[in-house]
């Protein structure tokens, strides 16, 4: 039995003239919580989509579980449930009876399809509305369900498009931690694929994410290396600006990714105490520094260097 | 590891049934509208209109227009069908759908179900009361009823499909609402549901031959009514047209689930 979840070799997508997807590589293992961060029309949602059988690639071979995409179809969608990006509720029933039917959908047997439907109405807040129209929900609240209803398949493979959208702080909170702990007592059983623009969550779910700018996927690790690779510590220095004139902070010693927003200077550094010491003494040379500030990078810093260079 | 095609409608058809009959809008749509059309234009009409001769025989206005209100309810499953799978578009289900065990085959085999159990209610419910006012009952000849059932299953999967196509290529409200009032009104009055369309004008008699609903009255009318139907062209135009639109479904709804 394989380990791998999800194996893309070189998948390509086109629309027409226009490549959204090209020659993607890459290998999610069972038991993983694999983000894919870009940004808008970077080409996440076309790799959701052909992952969750709804789009063919152009190209290239794409494995399920071990089930080709292309002519087994009818086999993954055995094993996958998919929240889309966009709210996809039955805004016409009521909370439970949505429940029932994706549960239906999905084969869950009538008589499991009861107490499960129970257990994700009470873990994800929903028990309260419970019988109410969809309609009467908030957007947060019908985000709720549409993940409430993964859950209740109990599926090998959760493809999540922007599952917390719009949803509250605490509400994703919750939802992240319920992820985790499902994918955990799973045994590896249990694979899922995140797309998302918001870096915190990418950050405190997933345990591999893959940067995709254009359709390439440009950088693909864990959070914490991905970190490392911009750099230990940023460092953010409020200056005097009228001492900018002849652009000297592009060379601070030692810096990297230097950037300047008002009187304000960001890099990143190696975390020595040495090599801050020099950053700081140079930029003394120029100019009077008003307040320094020292914090770890955040993947939002990964993000910005990987998309904007 | 499939699921057969049984286990994989009763979802759909759970949803169809819990939407479109077993609430208080689908209660009033399905099982109380009929009544309604009997009573107040079936009476209305035949208190102006005693009798009504129809080839070479004289009937009770109640009882020439009782199967064209079945064909009328026939009719209404396009606007229906269209207006659920804009909403089923517009709300992502058909994605939800498309990516699980059951299917598009599913859903489409499913709306033609339960788009079939509604007409039949219907038209149950239309037989009954008209039984009720003139005492006139369906005629249980096996060869007519067997046309007024293929009549009713037909004409339900020709207006299916149709509401199917216009509810995958209609993305817009506008344009609905257009397709509403310059489709729907037509249709219904340049057919043979309140008239014989063979004493009408010519330029309305050409029209109504080449409509779908004159079809499905006449059909139904002649079975109804106990007469012989005049040729058998317009059952085998039901059949045409019946099998043409579901190529152009499959097809519609080929290209909108995977690309």
């Amino acid at each position: 039995m394989t380990s791998v979840a999800i194996e893309s070799i070189n998948l390509t997508k086109k629309y027409g003239e226009f490549t959204a997807l090209d020659n993607i590589n890459l290998s999610i293992n069972k038991g993983e919580i694999f983000g894919i961060l870009g940004p808008n029309g970077a080409g996440k949602s076309t790799f959701i989509n052909i992952i969750s059988t709804l789009l063919s690639p152009t190209s290239g071979e794409v494995y399920i579980y071990g089930y080709n995409v292309k002519r087994e179809k009818q086999y993954i969608r055995k094993i996958i449930a998919l929240v889309p990006q966009d709210l996809a509720v039955d805004f016409l029933l009521t909370v439970e009876d949505n429940l029932y039917f994706y549960g239906s959908l999905h084969g869950v047997p009538r008589r499991e399809l009861k107490k499960r439907i129970e257990q994700v109405s009470k873990e994800f807040g929903l028990e309260s509305k419970i019988r109410d129209a969809v309609l009467t929900l908030s957007g947060g609240q019908c985000r709720r369900l549409m993940l409430a209803r993964v859950f209740l398949a109990k599926k090998e493979l959760l493809i999540l498009d922007e599952p917390t959208l719009g949803v509250d702080v605490e509400g994703k909170q919750y939802i992240w931690k319920s992820l985790k702990s499902l994918v955990k007592f799973s045994n590896n059983e249990i694979t899922v694929l995140v797309a998302t623009n918001d870096m915190k969550e990418a950050e405190e779910l997933c345990d591999r994410i893959a940067f995709i700018k254009e359709g390439h996927i440009i950088a693909l690790d864990t959070p914490h290396l991905l970190k490392a690779i911009v750099g230990s510590t940023a460092i953010k220095v409020t200056i005097d600006n009228s001492t900018l004139s002849n652009n000297w902070y592009r060379h601070i010693p030692e810096a990297k990714d230097i950037s300047l927003e008002g009187d304000a200077i960001t890099f990143f550094i190696e975390k020595t105490d040495e090599s801050l010491l020099k950053a700081l003494n140079y930029i003394k040379d120029y100019t009077l520094i008003k307040q320094i500030s020292i914090r770890e990078p955040s993947l939002e810093d990964v993000f910005l260097r990987f998309i904007t260079n | 590891m499939k699921l057969g095609l049984l286990n994989r409608l009763k979802p759909i058809i759970w949803r169809e049934n819990k939407i479109s009959l077993w609430t208080p809008i689908g209660i009033l749509n399905h099982l109380i509208s009929p009544l309604f059309y009997v009573l107040f234009f079936a009476i209305a009409f035949a208190s102006n209109i005693k009798i009504i001769e129809y080839q070479g025989h004289t009937f009770n206005y109640v009882e020439f227009f009782v199967p064209g209100l079945i064909a009328m309810q026939v009719f209404s499953l396009f606007g229906f069908t269209f207006s659920w799978v804009r909403i089923d578009f517009a709300t992502n289900l058909i994605s939800v759908i498309s990516t699980s065990p059951v299917g598009m085959d599913a859903y489409i085999i499913g709306k033609y179900l339960a788009m079939l159990s509604v007409t039949i209610v219907k038209t149950a419910i239309l037989l009954l009361t008209g039984f009720l006012l003139t005492g006139k009952m369906l005629n249980m000849n096996p060869l007519s009823l067997g046309i007024f059932f293929i009549t009713l299953i037909l004409g339900s999967l020709f207006w299916t499909n149709i509401g199917l196509i216009c509810g995958i290529k209609v993305k817009r409200e506008d344009v609905r609402d257009i397709i509403y009032s310059i489709v729907l009104l037509p249709i219904t009055f340049l057919s043979s549901v309140y008239y014989d369309l063979t004493t009408a004008p010519l330029w309305i008699r050409i029209i109504g031959n080449i409509n779908p609903l004159t079809y499905i009255t006449d059909l139904l009318r002649a079975t109804y009514l106990d007469i012989p139907i005049r040729d058998y062209t317009f059952l085998i135009l039901l059949i045409t047209i019946g099998a043409i639109s579901l190529i152009a479904t499959i097809n519609a709804l080929w290209k909108v689930s995977i690309k």
